[in-house]
């Protein structure tokens, strides 16, 4: 069996944190994240970027992946005066996140206002959050919700 | 790669980075594979994905570390058969067209993909500062630059994905 390396993001860091595996099983992923970090309460484990609850990874050597309490996060998105609601697993990308806003499924902009679009916490916020990140991240605490703006502010360099 | 021991700091760091586990998951997960590594030369090909994956676009990159990771790496459109680069899209999305096209920082210097977190855009009209998330900083791990190409591509990939005609429906 081989042995895997993991980088793991816990809900409520955003810093990941490394660990070794025994083997490519879940529970051998999921040992070793609990004898690395002091986390007792159950967790949900997926690969970044996936919809899907972590299986066993056959061959895989390296894998990024988050633990969170949640297995589906209710996700809202607003847009003018208009918000939107979507489920998405924890560890899907705020990129994805956006591509469903923009698209047909969210509110359905044209191609140049969808070049534009990111997402904010607040209205009041500067920059906007990395597309990188996984929703998780965002998660109100003690909830199983996380709730955006979609702005079209152009951050481009005019 | 090679003997750590003859690397310059900048090499070492690059090829620390090569190994890390977030490089290593994209290349698992089929995000990216690396083609040729000559330091300080990278070429890589990233293959971005449509929303439904039903379209899966490959691009390949080439992108230069002298001195990483401050600066920061240049990275320019390539094509690894003619180990050359290919001429910038005429089509896509709008943010695809914008980041793959001719530019120069200083004639004749090509000033490679139009993105904050590029070498020399970073410096265009003080991108950096607008654009701090967006922008490199010698914090940052390559694989960030990699999820940047990776996003680029898919948005072209999801472009792609529209053009394509419906099924046609059957009785």
């Amino acid at each position: 069996m081989n042995k895997v390396e993991v980088e793991v993001e816990l809900e409520g860091q955003a810093v990941a944190t490394t660990v070794e595996a025994a083997s490519s099983t879940v529970e051998s992923i999921a040992e070793a994240i609990r004898n690395a970090v002091d986390i007792s309460e159950p967790f949900y484990l997926f690969e970044k970027g996936s919809e899907k609850e972590l299986t066993d990874i056959g061959n895989r050597t390296a894998i990024c992946v988050v633990a969170h309490r949640c297995k589906k996060v209710e996700v809202s998105v607003q847009f003018e005066h208009d918000t939107k609601p979507r489920e998405f697993s924890p560890a899907a990308r705020l990129y994805d996140v956006v591509n469903w806003a923009v698209g047909k499924k969210g509110f359905n902009l044209d191609k140049t206002a969808r070049a534009k679009a990111n997402l904010m916490l607040s209205s009041d916020d500067k920059q906007p959050l990395e597309k990188d990140t996984p929703v998780g991240r965002y998660t109100a605490a003690g909830t199983c919700s996380a709730a955006f703006i979609l702005t079209l502010k152009d951050f481009t360099n005019g | 790669m090679g003997d750590p021991g003859d690397c310059g700091p900048d090499r070492r760091t690059l090829e620390g980075d090569l190994s890390s586990i977030g490089f290593r998951a994209g290349e698992e997960e089929g995000r990216w594979q690396l083609l040729r590594y000559e330091f300080p030369d990278l070429f890589v090909a990233i293959f971005g994905r449509s929303e439904d994956g039903s379209q899966i676009l490959r691009q390949e990159f080439h992108i230069e570390c002298s001195g990483y990771p401050d600066p920061g790496p240049f990275v320019e459109r390539w094509d690894e058969e003619s180990k050359s680069r290919p001429p910038a899209p005429k089509e896509g999305t709008p943010g695809f067209i914008d980041a793959m096209k001719d530019w120069s920082p200083n004639s004749p210097i090509h000033g490679g993909i139009y993105r904050a977190w590029q070498r020399y855009a970073a410096e265009h009209n003080n991108w950096r500062a607008k654009r701090p998330e967006e922008a490199w900083n010698a914090n940052r791990k390559l694989t960030f630059v990699m999820e940047k190409l990776y996003e680029l591509v898919s948005d072209q990939a999801c472009w792609l994905a529209d053009q394509a005609p419906a099924p046609a429906n059957s009785m």
